[in-house]
């Protein structure tokens, strides 16, 4: 397959603090906390009942449509973030002319939608539904895109998993343009439920704000959040023909798996090693080079360390050089989305040569000895940024961005 | 923009298996999980796992029988699973339970046990493979996804194979509310485990041809029980092709031995 560059072109969000790629890097580079007391359902019998919730997705203006919140709040999530995607690449109005895929990282769509259509009285889940459409094929149909359509899910490593896809269609030829990117709203009962019952979930339900504190020697568990981002992908050839802006080239992926228990993290560093390996091997960077590291650390005891030790391996030396931030302290975790968000966090940090801070972070866990980047922004030249993704159940992957 | 001629990609089929499992199977396979790596696993192994992973565990069993390769070493080696409808039993019971209990009734396991990436990741951890692993769709069609990304993930050359794993029922099964009688017999479950690595010209065998064109109208749609007939047909597998709405199409291609030729 050729090395042909990558590039991303247009950006589109949809998160608790904010819907646009401008109002997210604005909130993040202030370092504000979208994490409140969830009022989306009752959650006085949860053990957790705090998250980062989207309050509400607007309906893109290009598809006007009345029906449009009537839509589960992924599909609504969805068709924003590529809309605006679309139209911040210059390329909405194109869109018949070229063949457009889209990968989407999304792991529940139809466990979500049987939850909550029951919790609100239907009985979809004991109906037939072969009959319905999945959610990447309405939006295909919906957007009229004509390239190949798919849907994965690899927890939380899934947008990671989903950029390269993209990348390798349009080195493979099969697409000219691909969309790709995670949604996930998965702010449910039985979601929150669960993590809270297997206890990963932070009980400081009394001080939101202050919950979702990685690398804290306080921290006592991540925070949900919820949203997605969807990017739009093409060759570095085909943007330079139409004088596309830029955001960032997708330089480098890497991926591999621990194969050691669907719950328990695994006490052996190496496959997440390798994974971090590959992709700046892929990006043919040094880790030297590497600008910022948006980690993967969700603020539990056991894994933000263990990602310490994993970046300690990989940066050796170097390790106290490179700035290290968790933007799951202001976004919370998105779960099947947090990849690509936080793919959004590095674009902002190569597009401001500014570093969003990992905020909570009073008082750092000696056994996560790192650059820190604690509280508040900061302002540093950075060219080459690599993201983390750890999937509970020992998916790893990682990104590397770099300025094009 | 790019009028780069789309490549197909062609990959072996270098073992495989299907399954067709009622109820009862499962059960047995649930009880007395199929030994994998040729050691008993713990009965607890698969205890709250779906059953369209225990179909898979079962159909990737079979395959490395068939193939010998049971102690084989695949820890560069990915999985990618698209499983039909994936976790609607257990969401159906969970969210019943929810509204009775509330939040305290909600099983931790739903979160490893019903999550899309669940068949892969059971796989993964039990052949201990260190290559890639996630799932696919979840929905009616979920074996669709799943070709135009095993394509993309074998012609990168990332892995030096991967298991494709597609499981569902032979007619759309559907949940049964609580105390409701059920008088449809349960469909079997059906799972196919293909072992696929890089081809080359000289090597014979099964095949997987695999493009992007989404507009192959010609060919018959694509449908699980369709690609077992195949593979299982009586006197060996037998070639097919299809399209996959929405994702591209495939072909299955069997060469012969002795001629090196499609028969």
């Amino acid at each position: 397959m050729n090395r042909e560059p990558i590039y991303i072109t247009g950006v589109g969000v949809a998160t608790a603090l904010g819907n646009t790629y401008a109002a997210l890097a604005e909130q993040l580079l202030a370092g504000r906390s979208g994490v409140k007391r969830i009022d989306l359902f009752r959650v006085d019998d949860h053990p957790s009942q705090i998250g980062a919730a989207v309050p509400s997705v607007p309906c893109p203006e290009e598809i006007a449509d009345a029906g449009f919140h009537r839509l589960s709040r992924v599909e609504q999530c969805m068709l924003w973030s590529s809309v605006r995607a679309l139209c911040d690449a210059g390329l909405w109005e194109r869109r018949c002319d070229l063949r457009v895929g889209l990968v989407l990282g999304n792991a529940a769509e139809w466990n979500s939608y049987w939850e909550t259509d029951y919790l609100e009285g239907g009985r979809q889940v004991f109906q037939a539904q072969q009959h319905i459409e999945p959610l990447v094929q309405r939006a295909r149909r919906r957007l009229a895109l004509t390239g190949p359509a798919v849907s994965m899910s690899a927890a939380c490593a899934s947008g990671n998993y989903a950029l390269a896809l993209a990348r390798r269609w349009l080195r493979l030829g099969w697409v000219d343009v691909c969309l790709a990117g995670a949604c996930d709203m998965a702010i449910t009962p039985l979601t929150l439920g669960s993590f809270g019952n297997l206890r990963a979930l932070s009980r400081r339900n009394d001080d939101p704000a202050g919950a979702s504190r990685p690398f804290d020697v306080g921290r006592d568990g991540f925070v949900m959040g919820e949203g997605g981002a969807l990017f739009v992908l093409e060759s570095a050839a085909s943007a330079r023909r139409r004088s596309a802006r830029v955001y960032a080239e997708v330089a480098g992926c890497g991926a591999s798996s621990d194969a050691y228990n669907m719950v328990i993290p695994s006490p052996h560093p190496e496959p997440a090693i390798a994974a971090m390996r590959q992709a700046l091997d892929d990006a043919r960077v040094n880790p030297d080079e590497v600008g910022y590291v948006n980690a993967h650390a969700t603020s539990t005891p056991v894994g933000d360390q263990a990602e310490a030790r994993v970046l300690g391996t990989v940066f050796g030396s170097s390790i106290l050089q490179v700035p290290v931030s968790s933007t799951k302290s202001m976004t919370g975790h998105l779960l099947t989305a947090a990849a690509a968000v936080e793919a959004v966090a590095c674009i902002i940090a190569l597009q401001e040569q500014a570093l969003p801070p990992t905020i909570n972070l009073d008082h750092p866990d000696p056994e996560c000895r790192l650059l820190h980047v604690p509280n508040s922004t900061q302002e540093r030249p950075v060219r080459v940024t690599v993201s983390n993704s750890f999937g509970f159940g020992g998916s790893n992957t990682c990104l590397v961005l770099r300025a094009a | 923009m790019s009028p780069a001629t789309p490549a197909v990609i062609r990959c072996r089929i270098a073992a495989h298996a299907a399954v067709r499992a009622a109820p009862d199977a499962l059960a047995q396979w649930r009880r007395q999980p199929p030994p994998l790596t040729g050691q008993p696993l713990p009965t607890s192994f698969l205890r709250h796992s779906d059953d369209q992973t225990v179909a898979t565990v079962a159909a990737v069993h079979a395959a490395l029988v068939r193939q010998g390769w049971i102690g084989h070493s695949f820890a560069d080696w990915g999985a990618i699973a698209a499983p039909n409808f994936f976790g609607r039993n257990g969401t159906a019971h969970s969210v019943q339970r929810y509204v009775k209990e509330g939040a305290w009734g909600v099983s931790p396991h739903v979160i490893p046990h019903q999550s899309l990436h669940a068949v892969s990741g059971t796989i993964s951890q039990l052949l201990k493979m260190h290559g890639p692993n996630f799932g696919i769709s979840g929905g009616p069609t979920a074996c669709n996804d799943a070709f135009p990304i095993a394509g993309a993930m074998l012609a990168e050359g990332i892995v030096s194979g991967l298991w494709l794993l597609l499981s569902g029922h032979e007619r759309e099964w559907v949940p049964v509310e609580n105390g409701q009688a059920c008088d449809d017999p349960t469909p079997l479950c059906e799972a196919v485990a293909l072992a696929l690595t890089p081809a080359s010209e000289a090597d014979d065998g099964l095949f997987l041809r695999i493009g992007s064109d989404v507009d192959r109208t010609e060919l018959s749609a694509f449908t699980l029980s369709a690609l077992v007939a195949a593979l299982t047909a009586a006197d060996g597998p037998t070639e097919g092709a299809w399209n996959v709405p929405g994702a591209g199409w495939f072909e299955l291609e069997v060469v012969a031995q002795t001629a090196g030729s499609r028969r």
